[in-house]
């Protein structure tokens, strides 16, 4: 089955991140295809190369890197959502005049047409990070 | 919407407008973005012709009260936002019952153009939906 999954909360201050990152995982553990991973709302946080947290816990962004690589997902974090909230490629950082960029290798800036899309073209949609 | 340089997306596909789209609009218009960025991903699907509807329920009711003076607070006017909504042919919107009930709402405190649905009739929404999203 093709599955797409929506990504709406942070990294570290939700579970909703981890559980879509499991859920990603698994369903690729068994056979199914991940058409793919779009990040939205607070999920775009889970895009930024620059979250450090201590070495005996779980690294959220490197984990979605290696996932994304390791299986060449298509990865796309909303723009808009994504520059209001400081996560920003180098592109990006040059039009805005933006002294740094943060986002990770691998996972694409575009704009909910890409979500759209991958509503229509896959056989499941799983948002993870709706208000409860 | 508004800022263009923020938007943007794949033109319209043929195949685009065969899958009817309901959002799930959960959250109050303020103290939070996602209200704001659920109604967003409407006006994206109304302009690249998807078939849109939205039902509002829980929070999510809020959204719908007329008189909203955000002003006070420096944040944009969701009402203004819902008010593009038919610029982008997204005309189809429902509202819980029991979500109103539950806060002492009733019709006419709401959008007149809103249909207040029951759970049976919601059911009925969500078979005809080729596609959920939830927000």
């Amino acid at each position: 089955m093709k599955f797409s999954i929506v990504i709406l909360g942070a990294p570290y201050t939700d579970q909703a991140a981890e559980t879509a990152y499991r859920f990603a995982a698994a369903t690729l553990a068994r056979g199914h295809s991940i058409y793919r991973l779009f990040f939205y709302h607070d999920g775009v946080h889970n895009a930024s190369e620059l979250l450090t947290l201590p070495q005996d816990e779980l690294q959220p962004a490197r984990r979605w890197r290696d996932l994304i690589q390791e299986h060449q997902l298509d990865a796309v974090v909303c723009i808009a959502a994504a520059l209001r909230r400081g996560v920003i490629n180098d592109t990006e950082a040059r039009r805005f005049d933006k002294p740094a960029h943060n986002l990770g290798e691998g996972i694409k800036l575009a704009g909910l047409g890409e979500l759209l899309d991958a509503a229509h073209m896959s056989d499941r949609l799983i948002t993870f990070g709706a208000t409860s | 919407m508004t800022n263009t340089t923020h938007s943007g997306g794949p033109e319209p596909t043929d195949t685009s407008p065969e899958k009817n789209i309901l959002l799930l609009c959960r959250s109050a218009p303020y103290g939070g973005a996602l209200a704001r960025e659920t109604l967003e991903t409407a006006l994206a699907a109304g302009a690249m012709g998807y078939s849109v509807s939205l039902l509002f329920l829980d929070e999510g009711v809020w959204q719908l009260l007329d008189n909203q003076k955000p002003i006070a607070i420096h944040t944009k006017n969701h009402q203004a936002m819902l008010g593009a909504l038919p610029l982008y042919e997204v005309d189809k919107l429902f509202v819980e019952r029991s979500s109103l009930t539950q806060r002492q709402l009733n019709k006419r405190d709401i959008n007149p153009g809103v249909t207040v649905l029951d759970t049976t009739e919601i059911k009925g929404l969500f078979q005809s939906s080729d596609c959920i999203l939830s927000f």
